[in-house]
């Protein structure tokens, strides 16, 4: 333990969680710049890094976005991340009032708070779920798989449909290459560059990030300038006092939804914004300026970081798209997050969740330092910043492997995920069949090869027909959540306005 | 995507089916393009129904020529930039780049852009080479070097 400690807080991973947590405000701060975006951005530059020193820069990126996010929200109601949306409900009220100095100082430390409360969730839940990832064969990882793509139905937005069309292409994508128990090549078109497979990183960076930069040049428009006075950043003691309960419901929220594979941020800042709402003494407020509201949106969206890792660190299915974005992170440094990482790797395990006290502590800080000049940020030109953006996406590709190729690849993706995107179709779902589909079809085959082809393997195993009927109940009650999800948001939002 | 699946069925029709292996390579993906055929199919259905059923004028106006002309040469220099960023090299190329992508966006200025561009080029060059020791190809800037 005293070695990870030495690990984790060496000035190298310092330094480089730092620079992580302003580039990750930064990207929070600028409205239309997800976090999954800046971490897919990034995660091709890591390769070079030690695996702890890259994952750790990727996490300073992650919750410095979230964070950042909570700015614009409050200062021009346009959230940065989507997580931040129900900040915008009370905090920009309370900034139009000339209270913009209370709002942000409760989001910062209402994300302060929800960021360590999830990292202990995390450090408690990961160790055992992984013991019980141990027992898993063939069979129970086709089952297991198939729970994943279950998650389908609460990514998929507006349409199931669409959701499910997705995932179908992303898992024909993840077919290309070599067959991996024949080795018949599949979709290769003579390519040798494509005998390996499609390459993740490309793929992640042309859906996620060159579509928003077409999307960008489609919908250019300066964000106005405005200026805030903020004279302090630290909430007073009364204030934290009256927010303290809300911090610790939603904290809870936030960490058992950021756990439930699939759900975000959003919908976890949502829920608990109602809880919050629906348990205050004063629910008229909500809406008008409540600093109750603000510590509710922020403090869950935080929280769903760490509990968002646990099925990845666990399971390997990524908790939300910023996790499966993460797991290019893993694969680049030759490591698969699941169950064998933490039997494998337990020292890269616990500095990850290290990383995250470490993140949380330097983030406040950070903020509490920069959020003046976050504010601001708000402000830049996109015209200036699509051309650089598009440039690191490109250098992004091109450094994996020094191949123009991944570049072709990237840019494709990027159309095609505009298409979808201006089409209503989710891209969450390909980028997680890609990830699954390599996983589902090597088990599958084994486990029919090990019961001499019959497909009735996947029920006679106890694990894995679990698996099957969790599948089936995850996929029923998402979409029940996700309808009533849908419907309080829309509440919420006309109550708001 | 319909298509995308008839053409999975049909490439995965003519792959050899190895000895001992009752499944094959063409299993997985054969199925997935039919059930990919399928959902496609019921939405094209459903787009056909509901585009019968709506007749409300549309709310938003499309986006003028200019700026799907600036979509194109954005994909279209992108292309250009990744095929020659081997040849020309990054300096060179990132400072016509995004200089000129800047100007195209919003047309003015012309020399706050390219210095823009130089610092960001600079800038950029120094965080790869020295922070995370990647080294980013010099092209032309090599020969003259």
């Amino acid at each position: 333990m005293i070695d990870i400690l030495r690990e984790v807080l060496n000035i190298h991973v310092i330094l480089f969680m730092l620079f992580g947590i302003a580039g990750g405000m930064v990207i929070g701060a600028l409205p239309g710049l997800t976090a999954t975006m800046g971490v897919a951005i990034l995660v091709p530059f890591t390769f070079s890094m030690p695996p702890i020193q890259s994952l750790i820069l990727l996490i300073g990126i992650y919750v410095g976005a979230i964070q950042g996010g909570s700015i614009p929200a409050v200062m021009i109601r346009t959230p940065g991340t989507p997580a931040a949306a129900a900040t915008a409900f009370d905090g920009y009220p309370l900034a139009i009032s000339g209270q913009a100095d209370k709002a942000l100082s409760v989001a910062l430390f209402a994300s302060f708070f929800g960021g360590l409360f999830g990292t202990i969730v995390l450090a408690i839940a990961a160790p055992v779920i992984s013991r019980f990832a141990l027992m898993f064969g063939p069979a129970e990882y086709t089952t297991f798989g198939l729970f994943g793509l279950s998650i389908i139905v609460s990514i998929s937005g507006r349409s199931l449909l669409k959701g499910c069309i997705a995932a179908t292409f992303g898992l024909i994508l993840a077919s290309i290459g070599l067959d991996p128990v024949s080795g018949v090549l599949r979709f290769t078109f003579g390519s040798i560059q494509l005998m390996d497979g499609l390459s993740f990183i490309p793929i992640m960076i042309g859906l996620f990030a060159i579509s928003e930069v077409i999307s960008g040049v489609r919908d250019i428009k300066e964000v106005k300038k405005i200026t805030f006075n903020v004279p302090r950043v630290l909430p007073t003691f009364t204030e934290i006092r009256s927010i303290l309960v809300t911090l610790i419901r939603s904290s809870a929220i936030g960490s058992f939804v950021g756990s439930l594979p699939g759900a975000g941020g959003d919908i976890a800042a949502f829920i608990s914004y109602n809880e919050a709402k629906r348990a205050s003494k004063h629910p008229e407020e909500f809406g008008k300026g409540e600093i109750n509201g603000v510590a509710a949106a922020e403090s869950a969206n935080n929280a769903v970081c760490e509990g968002a890792m646990i099925p990845l660190l666990t399971l390997g299915i990524p908790g939300d798209s910023v996790t499966a974005v993460l797991i290019g992170a893993f694969m680049i440094q030759g490591l698969r997050p699941g169950p064998r990482l933490y039997a494998e790797n337990p020292a890269l395990v616990h500095a990850i969740i290290l990383g995250f006290v470490l993140a949380n502590i330097l983030n406040y800080v950070a903020a509490l330092i920069g959020v003046r000049v976050f504010a601001r940020l708000v402000s830049i030109k996109r015209s200036l910043l699509l051309p650089v953006i598009l440039i690191l996406c490109i250098l992004g590709s091109f450094g994996i492997r020094n191949a123009v190729f991944d570049v072709f690849v990237m840019l494709a993706f990027g159309v095609v995920g505009y298409i979808f995107q201006k089409r209503d179709v989710p891209l969450g779902p390909i980028v997680l069949a890609l990830i699954l589909g390599p996983m589902i079809e090597r088990n599958f085959h084994r486990a029919l090869v090990i019961n001499n082809h019959n497909p009735s393997i996947f029920v006679t195993r106890p694990i894995s027909l679990i698996f099957l009927i969790l599948a089936i109940l995850s996929a029923v009650t998402s979409l029940i959540m996700t309808r009533r999800g849908r419907a309080r948001k829309t509440r919420i939002e006309e109550s708001s306005r | 995507m319909v298509m995308v699946g008839a053409y999975g069925l049909y490439e995965m029709a003519a792959l050899p089916k190895p000895r001992g292996d009752e499944i094959g390579p063409a299993f997985y993906p054969a199925l997935l393009s039919a059930i990919l055929i399928c959902l496609s199919s019921i939405l094209l259905v459903k787009l056909f129904v509901s585009i019968r059923k709506d007749t409300s004028q549309r709310t938003v106006p499309p986006k003028g020529i200019h700026t799907y002309g600036q979509v194109f040469v954005l994909l279209l220099s992108t292309l250009v930039y990744g095929m020659f960023l081997e040849t020309i090299g990054f300096p060179l190329l990132t400072i016509i780049l995004v200089g000129g992508l800047a100007y195209m966006l919003d047309p003015g200025f012309v020399y706050r852009k390219l210095a823009f561009s130089l610092v960001f080029t600079i800038a950029a060059w120094l965080i790869f080479e020295w922070f995370l020791g990647l080294p980013l190809p010099l092209g032309l800037l090599r020969i003259m070097i």
